[in-house]
């Protein structure tokens, strides 16, 4: 209603006016920056921060790329909401930390910003920090310069919460003599293994017995749904194998695509930066008095860069220099020197050495590849349209007829179950998929990646069902009788403990069945050539005073075992880096504690199912 | 704004409308801009204050950090009394102070009563570290029994483990360090050090 009103009556004083006061607030909002528009759906909030559904997708997307090229198939929704959470909760703790440090004047000095730049390898050349380098590696990740160092700012004062923390972490004589004994501890030890198999010769089993395990466990005897689909397959490779382009579509294609087969000019120049032009005139009249570039260089340019070389620039192209500079070499013969050129950096002289043309390689050079190109273009365009086509295809008839009219091969699966390894995961949960599963349907085309799809229906179905007892005897018969035989193990494994004291009795005991003892010399917990269930139960035993110290588990599954420690000792030599370890300990954990804290006390929502 | 623009009026007598809408509100509007403007204005003012107030005290903390020049401290304790810089470069004092108890301790428990409740907790930590070295127990139980926040609980609990060690109430001691790998964070470093413990202590 306003608004055609004021269309209506545009000319008048009335439009001014209403213009005015819009132009206003938009001069006001220009002038400091202030944004009224978001950037997008908020998908969490930490305190009166709004994080935006494209910020997370910036973060989120090079991730996911990343986890879909590693795991390929494997990939699924279960993974990427798990990656979903894992980048929300690093920008929400991100933010947490960047408010900790606002609120708390923390802050990064720009020389410690820039340190930390230089000192990234990222950025070197020839094994230098190269500023050239720096700038085009920040181009080709979509970063300005202000952009990529006020994220540096950000990162640095984030990680100033744990550095600082560890900076000033110290460790007390008391702490580092107990974590030093700790480690240096060695014990000496004999240890008995009580093997569970030893004792299947002494059950008894009945078919009772096996009948009574069968009945109990019923739900572990069941055989699973299994099975069997038709499908036809369209990939990339089949189709572009059809396609046999002319001459003519070839050059085309040619003229479209060379800048892929050709280079760009580009120029080898050397060049003496100087201050003023005074300087550069009289360098100039130097080299006219037959001095030598390089040695001018060397003394008189200012461009720490090159000075070294002699003014070397190597070979550059288009768009790399600065304007001044690039147009006057581009205008120059080979080995001719130019007058001073000024440029936002100060007066150039400069000299150019080579030229190398641009150039193209010809149509018959690269006709192979043309070929593999229009191919795969071709193909591409083709899978799409074709996809189309068996998407309703699939959707509007049978598969005998998809594969007639599109002349795909009507393929058969052999049977396989929810937890088979093949075919491929995505054609599993197709055929178990409701539609296909239960109303007989045709599949939608499934993308297997590599430009395959796939429609598939039920072919043959093998309910689940409880095996019965006669199918599954034998492997009852095995569970009953290693359970019989851990019985008589752990009763064994008992009567021994009891006797323990008594060395004589022990050893009769040992003998009657068959076991003995076997000892290892002073070793420390990290020993890698010991049994390691036998380091751990040695180092868990109570120490040994005038009796030894006995533990035992009967938690190893094929045995049981039995340690005495006979002796033990320790020594205050250095164990490693013991302060450095404890540091790194209280430090982690303080820092941490601190973020969870930070966490608990602000105001955090994260709205997952925008995600 | 229905009734500030009349739709239904010529258009003569919605230009005396405005020109007297104008006259009566347009001081207070011109008013508002200019108070606007000057509140941006001098809220960029202040936080470009506060950022180069931080910068300064972050130099100063880094120049102490490397020469341990008292002189610098005494410069942030003066100048910059509510930086946690200040905090921090104290932090760093007692850590060269360890060797000497009373000093250390002095410089910790100034820390200790910081207006950052975080390095506060730090502080206190570290305090205790230092009483239970020198057996000074019960100053040591008194810190970390004001040492409340949730979160550092598994550290506290640490820390009253050791205590237990040194009055060689070794149940207790087991007890407190089990205690402790209950509460400290999941990715936790420590843990690893505290089994150890844990199994050494049955």
């Amino acid at each position: 209603m306003l608004i055609s009103s004021i269309k209506k009556k545009s000319t008048g004083f009335v439009a001014y006016f209403i213009v005015g006061l819009i132009a206003l607030t938009f001069i006001v909002t220009a002038l400091y920056g202030i944004d009224f528009m978001g950037s997008g759906q908020t998908v969490a909030k930490v305190g009166d921060k709004e994080i935006s559904k494209t910020e997370f997708l910036k973060n989120f997307v090079p991730q996911q790329r990343n986890l879909q090229q590693q795991l390929g198939a494997e990939y699924s929704t279960d993974i990427e909401n798990i990656l979903k959470q894992t980048v929300i909760d690093q920008m929400v703790n991100s933010q947490i930390l960047f408010q900790y440090a606002q609120n708390h004047g923390y802050v990064t000095t720009p020389k410690e910003v820039q340190t930390n730049i230089a000192k990234n390898e990222v950025f070197y050349r020839d094994g230098k920090f190269d500023v050239d380098q720096y700038k085009k590696i920040l181009r080709l990740n979509g970063y300005s310069v202000q952009e990529y160092e006020a994220s540096q700012f950000q990162q640095l004062t984030q990680e100033q919460l744990r550095s600082n923390i560890e900076k000033s972490a110290f460790v007390t004589d008391f702490e580092r003599k107990n974590v030093t004994s700790l480690l240096n501890q060695e014990r000496k030890f004999d240890y008995l293994e009580i093997p569970v198999k030893d004792f299947s010769d002494q059950v008894s089993i009945t078919d009772s017995m096996l009948k009574d395990y069968f009945d109990k466990n019923q739900d572990r005897f069941i055989k699973p749904m299994k099975v069997s689909v038709d499908f036809v397959e369209l990939n990339l490779d089949e189709v572009t194998k059809s396609i046999s382009p002319s001459d003519d579509d070839l050059a085309i294609l040619y003229d479209e695509e060379k800048n892929r087969f050709s280079t760009d000019e580009e120029r080898k120049a050397q060049h003496i930066l100087v201050e003023n032009k005074v300087t550069a005139d009289q360098v100039i009249s130097l080299i006219n008095e037959g001095k030598s570039f390089e040695d001018l260089a060397k003394e008189y340019s200012i461009d720490t860069g090159s000075k070294d070389s002699g003014g070397d620039l190597g070979f550059f192209g288009i768009g790399v220099m600065v304007p001044e500079f690039e147009t006057a070499v581009f205008a120059m013969k080979e080995g001719e020197v130019s007058a001073p050129i000024k440029s936002e950096f100060g007066f150039h002289v400069i000299k150019l050495n080579k030229i190398k043309e641009s150039s193209l390689k010809s149509f018959d050079e690269v006709k192979e590849q043309l070929v593999k190109i229009y191919q795969k273009n071709q193909g591409q365009k083709m899978i799409y349209d074709l996809s189309d086509e068996m998407t309703n295809l699939a959707y509007e008839g049978s598969l005998e007829e998809l594969a007639e009219k599109m002349n795909l091969k009507l393929q058969t699966s052999e049977l396989f179950s929810k937890t088979s390894k093949s075919p491929n995961k995505k054609m599993i949960n197709a055929a178990f998929s409701d539609p296909v599963l239960n109303r007989g349907e045709n599949s939608e085309p499934i993308d297997l990646g590599d430009d395959k799809l796939v429609v598939l229906r039920l072919n043959n179905l093998e309910k689940s069902r409880n095996l019965n007892f006669d199918e599954v005897k034998i492997q009852v018969e095995g569970i009953v009788k290693t359970q019989e035989s851990k019985k008589l193990a752990d009763k064994l494994t008992d009567e021994i403990i009891t006797l323990i004291s008594d060395n004589q009795k022990t050893d009769e005991i040992l003998k009657k069945n068959n076991l003995k003892w076997t000892s290892v010399e002073w070793t420390k917990r990290d020993n890698q050539k010991v049994d390691p269930s036998a380091i751990d139960l040695a180092f868990k035993a109570p120490k040994p005073n005038s009796k030894p110290g006995i533990s035992l588990s009967k938690n190893l599954g094929s045995k049981n075992m039995i340690v005495r420690v006979n002796a033990l000792k320790t020594s205050d030599e250095s164990a490693g880096n013991v302060d450095r370890l404890l540091n790194t300990y209280e430090t982690d954990e303080f820092y941490l504690a601190t973020l969870k804290e930070l966490k608990k006390e602000a105001n955090i929502e994260i709205y997952r199912d925008r995600l | 704004m229905k009734n500030f623009i009349g739709v239904h009026k010529t258009e003569e007598e919605q230009e005396d409308q405005i020109k007297n809408w104008w006259k009566e509100n347009g001081i207070q509007i011109i008013g508002g801009v200019v108070i606007g403007i000057a509140g941006i204005w001098g809220w960029d003012y202040y936080q470009n204050h506060t950022y180069a107030q931080s910068i300064e005290a972050r130099d100063l903390y880094l120049d102490f950090s490397v020469n341990n020049n008292s002189s610098t401290l005494q410069n942030l304790s003066e100048n910059f009394s509510d930086s946690s810089y200040q905090d921090e470069a104290r932090l760093l004092l007692a850590k060269n102070q360890i060797k000497n108890f009373d000093e250390s301790r002095n410089t910790l428990l100034s820390v200790s009563n910081s207006s950052n409740k975080y390095l506060a907790n730090l502080a206190k930590i570290r305090l205790a570290k230092l009483y239970i070295n020198n057996d000074n127990l019960s100053e040591a139980e008194t810190i970390l029994n004001n040492l409340n926040d949730e979160s550092y609980k598994g550290l506290k609990f640490y820390m009253q483990a050791q205590i237990s060690e040194k009055k060689n109430d070794l149940s207790s001691a087991k007890n407190l360090y089990e205690e402790s790998l209950k509460n400290l964070s999941e990715e936790s470093g420590l843990k690893n050090l505290i089994r150890l413990k844990v199994a050494d202590l049955n």
